[in-house]
């Protein structure tokens, strides 16, 4: 699969405060790539790094080959941003503000950014902007950022104001832009929707990437909790491909990828009292690298296999 | 540059039309002011001469006016060791004075008092060293604030606030991330606030001008001077303020908020005023300590009398305040290009 954004070591670092620590990824073209992550963990800074707002303390960044610092305007050119705290002109109409930011990229879009702010946001593009609440300005950035002819949307936090039948708006035009073969890196808090429309998710811990998980293998795996008449086995046979995650006593709970049938095999001839299959959600992933009792020294960063 | 730029200007005339525009209003008005003022001023000056022509019973030798301008349009000459026309209010009262028989006869005007008076007058609200501060009166100084400091002050203003709200007001305000997030190179977005500033200064040279010339359509004056006359201290003005934006772009490219740069910018202008004027008091020795602060100030080039009477002086005092604009925008060219714009900027 192509490779539309790589960092390579990336690493910003504000005196002896590392905002980002050695971050090395792959974006796929055509993908749609959830960036997870508490405050402060660095996704913001990730993607502004990308966009040449700032510039790296050390490692690199690029977009479809371009340095993302010194050929920053090529790079901005092939992509569209959605800042994460909106702030706006609020002495020009909605119309006016579509206009200014469309003309800023020669003009192109403009119409498509109308009928979508009008049409499916509905939204009374010849009031102020400053008249807008903060959920309507949101919806004005977003029907810019949907309108833009780029490769690239960059969506920081994109429905964090916004209500229950407008998040949905907002993922359909994000699988619909996915499907006419934009990327789409999508930062996001609220986890069904990161796990509902990504194909894969970063997770980040105090500037770190801590694990790259694809979305649609995940989506085939299963969890299983089993309590075992006497204590749980220690150990498994390799070709069931479980992974455990939680050992308690005579209960134990894995994951479990690949064939059903050799698990129920090897489960018929274990002492097991009780057994629940189901999936695990996200947030049990996200969990792992950031639940309250997970501490530093418990987990290591991944290094993508990403090229300078 | 690229398509960014006009959409940039636009923005940001849309975004400045009422400090600029009550900024030209006012620069009009006060030029226009100006005007009225030479004609009130020239008027009683003809009539106190008149009268004490009148009681000579010399009336019918008064000099033929127009001759005398032709000749000031020429070449105008304001000689500093001339006695100084008197101000208005002590005019008259010693219009009164000259009523009584006893009173001794007032000698006709010569060219150079007739040129002074009108240094005075019409182009007083231009200000410079050559300006008449002998009368403390409240009424000159008045006349004085109206017609000098504030057609200063105004492109002072628009110089640091337009500096300001380059760089460090954007990112205060948090729109810098929405503007440079589309494909809009730094040094665009710079020169967008650049050329804006320009525009504004370009426009306070006409009103200036546009003030002085419709004036005179409706006050007459004893000399009318030509636009290229009064374009010569209206550049210089401007170009103080060019200076002073030139010097706060700079900073404000270094900084997040913008109070900063408005208030370094501010006591800066303020300490060059004091400087200069410490150092230009009257009766100062050349080689005094306290005149090294006014060569130091960018007011030691604001010439605009001198600029007016003898031209040569222009060029170079434009020259000196355009380079410190130049400076001061390739410094925040550079700054800008090489900083961090931090979060929700």
């Amino acid at each position: 699969m192509e490779t539309i954004i790589t960092t390579f070591g990336l690493t910003k670092q504000y005196g002896d405060f590392y905002a980002l620590r050695n971050l090395s990824l792959e974006v796929h073209r055509g993908e749609v790539f959830g960036l997870l992550g508490p405050n402060g963990s660095g996704k913001t800074t990730t993607i502004r790094t990308i966009l040449g707002l700032i510039k790296a303390s050390s490692g690199s960044a690029s977009v479809a080959g371009l340095d993302c610092w010194h050929d920053s305007l090529m790079v901005r050119e092939r992509v569209s941003y959605l800042p994460g705290e909106l702030r706006m002109f609020g002495y020009l109409s909605g119309y006016k503000h579509l206009k200014f930011l469309c003309d800023l990229r020669g003009g192109f879009g403009y119409e498509r950014a109308v009928h979508i702010a009008e049409k499916i946001m509905e939204l009374d593009l010849k009031r102020k902007v400053r008249q807008y609440s903060t959920g309507m300005k949101q919806k004005l950035a977003l029907a810019q950022a949907f309108s833009d002819p780029v490769e690239i949307l960059i969506l920081d936090e994109p429905t964090s104001a916004l209500d229950p039948s407008a998040r949905e708006i907002v993922l359909d035009l994000v699988l619909n832009a996915k499907s006419q073969g934009q990327t789409v890196i999508f930062s996001g808090h609220v986890l069904s929707e990161v796990e509902r429309i990504s194909d894969r998710v970063a997770i980040m811990r105090r500037g770190q990437l801590m694990h790259v998980e694809d979305m649609h293998t995940r989506r085939c795996a299963r969890m299983v909790l089993a309590r075992f008449e006497n204590d749980a086995p220690q150990d498994f046979p390799d070709d069931l491909g479980l992974i455990v995650r939680r050992r308690d006593g005579r209960e134990l709970l894995f994951e479990h990828q690949g064939e059903i049938k050799s698990l129920l095999d090897w489960f018929s001839r274990q002492p097991i009292s009780e057994i629940a299959i189901g999936t695990e959600d996200l947030r049990g992933l996200y969990d792992r690298f950031h639940s309250p009792d997970v501490r530093d020294e418990d987990i290591v960063a991944v290094v993508e296999n990403a090229k300078p | 540059m690229n398509k960014s730029l006009f959409p940039l200007i636009n923005r940001l005339l849309v975004e400045t039309r009422f400090f600029l525009g009550f900024s030209l209003i006012a620069l009009f008005g006060l030029s226009w002011f100006s005007v009225l003022r030479t004609s009130w001023s020239e008027g009683r000056q003809d009539t106190l001469a008149i009268r004490e022509q009148a009681q000579r019973g010399e009336l019918v030798k008064a000099a033929p006016k127009k001759a005398a301008e032709k000749k000031d349009e020429s070449k105008p000459e304001f000689p500093k060791d001339e006695p100084k026309a008197e101000p208005a209010k002590d005019a008259t009262k010693t219009a009164d004075a000259t009523a009584t028989p006893a009173a001794p006869a007032r000698p006709p005007e010569t060219d150079a008092q007739r040129n002074q008076r009108r240094a005075r007058g019409f182009y007083q609200f231009m200000g410079g060293p050559d300006m008449d501060m002998s009368s403390g009166a409240i009424e000159t100084m008045m006349l004085y604030f109206l017609t000098v400091g504030i057609p200063i002050m105004i492109p002072l203003f628009w110089g640091i606030s337009r500096g300001s709200a380059a760089v460090a007001a954007e990112i205060e305000r948090g729109t810098m991330d929405m503007i440079l997030s589309r494909p809009v190179s730094r040094t665009s977005y710079l020169m967008a606030h650049v050329i804006t500033t320009v525009i504004g200064f370009a426009l306070m040279i006409v009103f200036l001008i546009a003030g002085n010339k419709i004036g005179e359509q409706f006050h007459s004056v004893d000399m009318s001077p030509s636009i290229k006359a009064l374009a010569r201290p209206a550049i210089n003005v401007v170009a103080m303020g060019l200076a002073t934006f030139g010097i706060t772009l700079a900073m404000s490219a270094w900084d997040l908020v913008r109070w900063r740069p408005n208030m370094i910018a501010s006591i800066l202008t303020i300490a060059q005023l004091v400087g200069y004027a410490v150092a230009n008091q009257p009766g100062t020795e050349d080689d005094s300590w306290y005149k090294v602060p006014g060569k130091l100030s960018v007011f030691s080039t604001f010439f605009p009398i001198e600029g007016f009477v003898k031209g040569e002086k222009l060029g170079f005092n434009v020259m000196v305040l355009s380079a410190v604009f130049v400076v001061g925008v390739i410094a925040a060219i550079l700054r800008f290009n090489s900083r961090d714009l931090p979060a929700n900027s």
